[in-house]
């Protein structure tokens, strides 16, 4: 290669022309959108020109390569005609070729080429020749970087190998490096001759962040609490729905599943939950278009470009109405300028359950039957001279690993991106496929992403994107179970089923293909045979999501953009259900069954338009006044129908849902809703040399769920910045880098309610039906009550936060503190049900959230092969009751699960308290021979001054609750709290290890401080609903007995009051979880290079490798009721998966 | 420039305000009340959203868990005797709120049609009449459970519109209570058709209306109003209306246990059952029109064939005792069988063991799910009807009021009344029965021993009916009886299955369960609402 060698000049930034100032900084907003990859800079260019004049040669590389051009027709005027004969040369080198003998030079800024005027030269000695490379952290070469010395004129730009000469006139010379996005690097020339530099990537002026409506605000300028997620570290985590790696990585954002269901949606919650009766789950905003019903699992994390989370008002107030949650803004990944780009990525591995419960053996089983019932078990299990004792060789069946599984997890992506200055193209494509670690459960998806963008002219750009993404979801939710009882559900059969079942014990080995425990279908209780149920389970959920969304926007003067975007974002889901007489709810002998083989498809379909057109304005006045303005209209319109029907009595189930046709028909069901929402928004920023910061915001929401009195919301939010290190005092000292502060409060709102809430409603519902005189029942009409003048739920959100880099940036922190006030909570209240009603839709109540998050990023080790960053946050939220509904200021809530648990209370939710406590007797082990008086052998009478349990007659054993008064009595006043549902605190640690060309991610995620009310244990650790027959967790082998009479855990019988629910089961929910390892090596580029490859990334992840954990059930991450009222209730959840996948990742 | 736009979007925001109204109306895709009750469907709709709350109420636990049966029988489990069933419970309570809301939705339904019932003038008057006249008596019916399980709850006779109006409505005293049912069962009493009009029970007939006319009267009468006579003359003008209608021409079913074998087959019989809760279907459709009726309160069952049972219920020693050997009752309304597990439908084994103690093990079988007709029986769901008035209560009423009414002296219809019921208990109103008259009250029958043979009729009659209760009550003998029954288990103690029978009746004792509490929910959501003494 080629030389070339030039002389630039340096040219002191006054004296350029204020138009070219403007210019440029238009263009290096236009370039902040687009993302910086080494890979766009490949270009070659194949030309032929003889005394061409430079414009011409210019337009001609500018059509090849897409770059932009940035000069003046007068500056052309003065240049040489060129001579070129190139083919397939780097576009630099071209250029440098093309300005070998002109009074003017350039330079590259991203992908625009500025073309500037040399200054008069003036005589200097070239005494020092430097030559060397510049590469950027990978090692890649960082071609078009500028090199100058320090008070000197002269400027060169690497080559397209990255190398560079210049001529400078010392040793004293300075050298600056310099390269958009990275940070500038100055050196001493010294001795050397060579001089290779490492180019840093400049993180925090190369952070843009997307406020909303596509505004852009440079990181420095925002005055939001404003959360980016760094997709490099998330796209480690080997998961399907993206949310599973956001979990613990953003401070603030609580996001945690309900139990490990393949496909199941994660909750997300941003700064505590406001609302107690409606959804907390935040807006979503992908690609500019606002989705309140988002299934974050419809994306394929490999599309992903950003993902920006909005916090506080001065972030969501322009959301309005919508907005209370908290935002969550997506960009998918488009286009670059530039060859295409194809990327392959593949991830193959297998997930397995974490850890199993321990069941009893077959000797702990048979010992514990005997006690239950001495008869019973000598009939069944004690027939042909059989001792108990015999039962100690026995392997017994162990049904609970018979259901779970090691199940393969495999994602395949495709994608080409890439186009020239007026295109630009992103197709990509996605298959997902996990199959459930429980039997016959599984998640696929199919995705597809097409993006478009076009330059139709210089002031109008227009884009489209479609995406579909296809998925399935298969085996039933584990955690619903079929129906009220004990058995009602897969792992509760599984861990009931007897271990063994007392026959000859060779013969236990039919039991595996039987259809149920004969012994034990009564009409309580069918306990059927999990392995056959759960292999026969057809409960396929489908759902297809199709969105498409174009923009089109138009400079009208450089300063000013219009822009309007349209979407329409289909979802279509479908849910078919095959009941087979195999299953608990197509076994007639199933006590739940009344339907024979049965059927069922639903179909739910929601549509959903919205069109928002916005005004940008974006200038800088005399260079320190910077104002970003945005105004904009929105109008939205979704609509949802759902259509099902169901077939009874279906006679020939071979056919399967095909055969449905030939059932008795059931219900058919059929909804129609609809909503639409106009809005007008603006917001402000206004920033004095990027030191003071002013933004204001203003969103007006008109909706149609609410009456025309109260359709218009106003949500208003102001916010101050104030970056400190730009004052002149600041820069005296060396310790802190830099120094942010801001300060915002607003308003938002959230109107998750039910579209038609205002209005009074007939229904014909079949419940409501009556038969007179034998005749088929007919439909009667019942009337809703209607709440007519409800209107938004509020939230009154303040912050205040500080950012401070210390040590050069090496370490930041960034420490946020919230307040939210929620009032007019949307709230399903209770009502006095003399009015008919048990509840009604109110604007009543208000909660409080209030907390700090803090996050931490340090750059710990960083040497020139090896490099140690982590970052590490933590968040705080309390949660307060201010108000409820009325003169109420308790609210209890009832888990439904076995029915006789389900009539009691476990939560309170009481004014001046946090929400989600636990509610029940405190638990105080077993009565222990002490406690009773002994008149006769055997006989065993409760001491006067010893308080009962609640049941009649309390012997040595049984279970023990604490009198809180003291009345010798337990009764609803010894009730109390007694825990938490929610955590103390969060957070997650991540670090990255570099070495050479190897990467090892680590990811810690914790919970700590929550209570999880271990609902299992009461079957299976105590037989607390005493079934014959049923088998029960190891750490009831542990009992007390007379032989073992210190035991906390009660005996045999000794549960007390069926239905209490008490602190016994309740246990520590903290957690410390390493969540994802990822190590990842690229290999060789010299290696690679001959395959045609740019980038190959090998490598092995893990998911959930290991938690520490004290609490006692399969998996602390676990919720199954309602996450608002009801938090950490286990009851049957599928457990978490661990995940350990391959991967190879291509780049072409 | 800058200006054009100005303009543009200016006048973008006008059409859009303008426009935006428009757009923002969205009706919901459902039937508004305003666009409703315009035709006599319509109205008969809403009339029938009315009656589904007979169905919630007397559906389930009313059978076997509201301690209805008094001294008849108990709710027998293994388990601490918790609940209404074992009179050991508190305000919040679920059945508590239960009852309480079934019958206050069934108001409201009853309420919002009655304001609408007009809107179209075009159905014929006489139409709407009868709407009106069911809407009436049933409201009126709700409140008399409700003033009888609660005593004085707040009236409301209008619909609430508003999920946000101020809901604290006081408590209104029982007279006013009972004053509101007589209005609106005398209003309804005009208006709904004649019982032959209608041919069966399931609907509200003037019979009917006439029939819980004398039953209120009555009932004002007894505790706690005790107005006595001048409702004493009131309830027996309203029975002898009903005595005396030859047009309908009521007349008790000359075999007691058939009354009870066409509720299970889904027949109907007039003339004897005036009014009944509808239940109707065995599930194999997408109707779930089923009730409990002989599941919940029949004998244990777990033969398929012969239909499933819960046997939910027990009877007493005292209830058995009541009955003399020759009462074809005692048998049928008590089982002295148990139901084979296995065979054909109906399969029995007989109890022949009689000793006291053992009584206790009896379960009632008034409703016996082996003559139900619709096949196949499902597990625990039945379409028998339940009865909420026989004809053989028009007659005891009378004999009663008219004892009453009479300063207690006993009338030869009285008695004549009585012995109509007592004829058919021993069998004698079958073809070819003889001797008639021999099982008869003596016209020298004194008051006292009068009053006692109506008290035991009645309970005779009507065991598990779900009235002993409320005639203990308003008789004011709930406390003696219930004691009467820990007297006799004290001397001849259930077995041990039934441990804690007689904790129910212990706990029983305390008068605070002459009402229930008035549910929690409410005292708590309704600020105006005071609970009631000693809960």
């Amino acid at each position: 290669m080629k030389f070339c060698n030039h002389v630039w000049h340096v040219i002191p930034r006054a004296i350029i022309k204020p138009l070219l100032v403007m210019k440029l900084t238009i263009v290096f907003l236009i370039a902040g959108l687009m993302q910086v990859s080494a890979l766009g800079y490949a270009q070659k260019i194949t030309l032929s020109l003889k005394n061409a004049s430079l414009a011409d040669v210019l337009f001609k590389i500018k059509e090849q390569t897409g770059y932009n051009f940035l000069y003046t027709k007068e500056m052309l005027k003065k240049s040489n005609p060129v001579s070129i004969d190139v083919e397939n040369k780097e576009m630099v080198d071209v250029l440098n070729t093309c300005f070998e003998n002109q009074a003017l030079y350039f330079h590259i800024e991203e992908k625009t080429v500025v073309v500037k005027e040399k200054l008069p030269k003036t005589i200097e000695s070239q005494t020092v020749r430097i030559s060397g490379k510049i590469v950027n952290e990978n090692g890649e070469p960082l071609p078009g970087a500028s090199v100058y010395a320090k008070g000197e004129n002269r400027r060169v730009a690497a080559s397209a190998n990255g190398s560079y000469s210049i001529t400078v006139k010392s040793e004293n010379s300075i050298l600056v490096f310099s390269y958009v996005g990275y940070e500038s690097q100055e050196v001493r020339v010294g001795n050397r001759k060579n001089i290779d530099i490492n180019m840093r990537l400049n993180e925090q002026n190369l952070d843009v962040v997307v406020v909303g409506y596509g505004q852009e605000i440079n990181k420095i300028d925002l005055t939001g609490a404003v959360s980016q997620v760094n997709m490099e570290d998330v796209e480690k985590a080997p998961v399907g729905n993206i949310a599973e790696a956001l979990q613990g990585r953003i401070a603030g954002v609580n996001i945690s599943a309900d139990d490990g269901q393949p496909g199941d949606e994660l909750s997300i919650v941003i700064r505590g939950g406001n609302s107690l009766t409606q959804d907390n789950s935040p807006l979503y905003v992908i690609d500019g278009f606002p989705v309140e019903e988002y299934s974050s699992s419809s994306l394929n994390p490999d599309d992903i470009e950003s993902i920006n989370i909005l916090k506080d008002a001065s972030a969501t107030s322009i959301y309005g109405a919508r907005g209370a949650n908290g935002v969550i803004v997506i960009e998918t990944k488009k286009g670059q300028i530039g060859a295409p780009v194809v990327t392959f990525n593949n991830t193959l591995g297998v997930q397995q359950v974490q850890n199993l419960v321990e069941l009893m053996s077959p000797y702990e089983f048979v010992k514990y039957q005997y006690e239950w019932n001495p008869s019973n078990a000598t009939t069944r299990y004690l027939s042909n001279n059989r001792t108990v004792e015999d039962y100690k060789n026995v392997k017994g069946m162990d049904w609970q690993s018979a259901i779970f599984r090691v199940s393969l997890n495999r994602r395949h992506n495709i994608a080409v991106r890439g186009g020239n200055s007026s295109t630009r193209y992103a197709i990509s494509g996605n298959i997902y496929n996990q199959e459930g670690i429980i039997l016959n459960t599984g998640y696929n998806r199919y995705a597809g992403r097409v993006s478009l963008n076009q330059n139709i002219s210089k002031k109008i750009d227009a884009s489209i994107n479609v995406s579909i993404s296809k998925r399935k979801a298969w085996g039933g939710t584990i955690r619903e179970g079929d129906g009220g009882t004990v058995t009602s559900a897969l792992l509760a059969r599984a861990w009931a089923y007897r271990p063994t079942t007392g026959k000859a014990f060779d013969e236990d080995e039919d039991v595996w293909e039987e259809e149920a425990d004969e012994d034990m279908i009564t009409q309580y209780d069918s306990r059927l045979n999990p392995v056959v149920t759960q292999s026969n389970i057809y409960n396929p959920k489908y759902t297809t999501d199709i969105s498409a969304n174009g923009s089109v926007s138009y400079k009208i003067i450089p300063s000013l953009t219009l822009r309007s975007t349209g979407t329409l974002f289909t979802s279509m889901s479908r849910t078919e259900a095959f009941y087979n007489s195999k299953t608990p709810q197509g076994n007639l002998r199933s006590i739940l069954n009344i339907r024979g083989i049965n059927a069922s498809v639903n179909n739910g379909e929601r549509i959903t338009w919205s069109n928002n057109t916005t005004l940008n304005f974006n200038k800088t006045y005399k260079r320190s006044h910077k104002i970003t303005a945005l105004g904009g209209l929105e109008v939205q319109e979704s609509m949802y129908k759902t259509y099902g029907y169901a077939a009874q009595k279906i006679p020939n189930e071979s056919l399967g849902m095909a055969g449905m046709n030939q059932g008795i028909p059931l219900t058919i069901r059929s909804t129609w809703r609809d909503y639409a929402l106009f809005s007008v928004f603006g917001r402000a920023d206004y920033s004095y040399k990027s030191k003071y910061i002013f933004t204001a915001t203003m969103r007006a929401d008109a909706s149609s769920k609410f009456s025309v009195a109260n359709r218009w919301g106003y949500f208003p939010a102001m916010a101050l910045g104030w970056n400190m290190d730009r004052e002149k005092w600041f820069k005296k000292q060396q310790f802190v880098t830099s120094s942010k502060m801001r300060f915002s409060y607003g308003l938002n709102g959230n109107n998750r309610i039910g579209e038609y809430t205002r209005f009074p409603l007939v229904t014909l519902p079949n419940a409501a039906a009556y038969s007179w005189g034998n005749s088929t029942p007919e439909w009667g009409a019942v009337v809703d009550l209607p709440t007519p003048d409800i209107k938004w739920e509020t939230t009154e959100n303040m912050d205040l936060g500080l950012e401070l880099g210390f040590l050069k940036k090496k370490v930041n922190l960034e420490i946020d503190f919230y307040r939210k006030n929620t009032r007019d909570l949307l709230m399903n209240a209770r009502i006095p049900t003399s009015q008919g009603f048990a509840t009604a839709m109110k604007n009543i109540g208000s909660v409080r959230n209030e907390g700090i998050e803090i996050t931490l990023n340090t750059k710990n080790i960083k040497k020139k092969n090896f490099s140690w960053n982590s970052d590490f946050n933590i968040s705080f939220n309390r949660g307060k009751i201010l108000a409820l509904n009325g003169e109420e200021d308790k609210l209890f809530s009832y888990p439904s699960f076995i029915s006789q648990y389900s009539t009691n209370p476990l939560y309170i939710a009481e004014v001046g308290k946090p929400v989600g406590l636990f509610y029940g007797y405190v638990w105080e082990g077993t009565y222990k021979y002490a406690d009773f008086d002994n008149p006769a052998e055997g006989v065993y009478v409760l001491k006067n001054n010893v308080t009962g349990n609640g049941s009649d007659l309390v012997q040595p054993g049984d279970i023990k609750y604490r009198d809180l008064n003291g009345d010798l009595t337990i009764d609803e006043k010894d009730l109390t709290i007694i825990g938490r549902g929610l955590p103390i605190h969060t957070g997650g640690f991540n670090n990255n290890f570099t070495y050479k060309n190897f990467s090892l991610n680590v990811f810690l995620q914790w919970n700590y401080g929550n209570n999880i009310y271990n609902a299992n244990r009461l079957s299976f650790e105590g037989n607390g609903n005493t079934r014959a027959n049923f088998n029960q967790y190891a750490s009831y082998a542990n009992r007390w007995t007379p032989e073992n009479p210190d035991s906390d855990i009660f005996r045999t019988k000794g549960q007390g009051v069926i239905g209490w629910h008490s602190s016994r089961v309740i246990e520590d929910g903290s957690y410390l979880r390493l969540k994802t390892v990822a190590l990842n090596y690229n290999l060789p580029l010299n290696l690679i290079r001959r395959a045609y490859m740019k980038k190959v990334t090998v490598g092995v992840a893990a998911q959930n490798l290991l938690t520490w954990t004290n609490y006692s059930g399969m998996d602390p991450e676990v919720s199954t009721r309602s996450r608002n009222l009801m938090p950490g209730f286990d009851y049957i959840a599928y457990p978490l998966a661990r995940t350990v996948v391959f991967k190879l990742n291509t780049t072409f | 420039m800058k200006r054009y736009f100005k303009y543009t979007i200016v006048s973008l925001c006008v059409l859009c305000l303008t426009s935006c109204e428009k757009f923002l109306e969205r009706n919901p895709y459902d039937i508004m009340p305003s666009d409703y009750y315009h035709t006599e469907e319509e109205l008969t709709a809403g009339i029938i959203g009315v009656y589904d709350k007979l169905g919630a109420l007397y559906g389930s636990t009313w059978l076997y868990l509201m301690g209805h049966e008094a001294d008849e029988g108990y709710y027998a489990r293994a388990n601490r005797p918790l609940g209404p069933q074992n009179f050991n419970f508190s305000a919040s309570h679920s059945y508590v709120a239960t009852v309480w809301r079934n019958c206050y939705e069934g108001i409201y339904r009853a309420n919002f049609l009655l304001e609408n019932i007009d809107k179209n003038p075009d159905i014929p008057r006489i139409s709407r009449n009868r709407i009106r006249g069911e809407a009436l008596f049933l409201r009126g019916h709700y409140y008399f459970v409700l003033v009888q399980m609660y005593g004085g709850v707040p009236l409301l006779l209008k619909p609430t519109k508003d999920g946000a109006a101020n809901m604290n409505v006081p408590k209104s005293t029982v007279a006013e209570v009972y004053e509101q049912i007589l209005d609106d069962f005398k209003m309804a009493e005009e208006m709904v058709p004649p019982i032959t009009a209608i041919g069966h029970g399931g609907r509200v007939s003037k019979s009917a209306v006439r029939g819980m006319l004398a039953r209120v009267c009555l009932y004002m009468a007894g505790y706690p109003l005790q107005i006595g006579k001048p409702k004493y003359e009131e309830a027996r003008y309203w029975a002898e209306k009903v005595i005396q209608d030859a047009e309908a021409g009521h007349a008790l079913n000359p075999d007691f246990t058939d009354v009870f074998i066409k509720y299970a087959r889904d027949e109907y019989d007039i003339k004897e059952s005036i009014f009944e809760v509808e239940f109707w279907g065995n599930r194999q459709d997408s109707y779930t029109e089923t009730g409990t009726v002989g599941f919940n309160n029949g004998p244990f069952c777990s033969n398929p064939e012969t239909g499933n049972g819960f046997g939910g219920l027990k009877v007493t020693a005292k209830l058995y005792k009541t009955y003399s050997s020759g009462d074809v009752r005692r048998d049928w309304t008590i089982a002295n069988f148990t139901y084979r597990s296995s065979g054909a439908n109906g399969a029995k084994t007989n109890i022949t063991t009689t000793t006291e103690s053992s009584l206790y093990d009896r379960e009632p079988a008034k409703w016996r799910r082996e003559y139900e007709a619709l096949l196949p029986k499902t597990t625990s769901a039945t379409p028998q009807n339940f009865p909420l008035l026989r004809y053989s209560d028009i007659l005891l009423m009378y004999a009663e009021a008219d004892f009453y009414a009479s300063d207690e002296q006993v009338t030869t219809s009285a008695l004549e009344y009585v012995n109509q019921v007592r004829r058919r208990a021993y069998g004698k109103l079958v073809d070819g029965a003889t001797n008639i008259n021999q099982y008869d009250l003596p016209a020298s029958t004194d008051a006292a021993t009068f009053e006692q043979e109506i008290r035991d009729e009645r309970m005779r009659e009507f065991a598990f009916e779900q009235m002993r209760k409320a005639d203990l009550i308003r008789w004011g003998i709930f406390i003696t009886e219930m004691k009467k029954v820990v007297n006799m288990m004290d001397a001849n103690p259930p077995k041990a299955d039934n441990i804690y029978s007689r904790d129910r009746f212990v706990n029983a004792l305390y008068p605070r369960h002459l009402i229930w509490p008035i549910p929690s929910v409410e005292i708590t959501m309704n600020s105006a609402m005071v609970q009631n003494p000693n809960w």
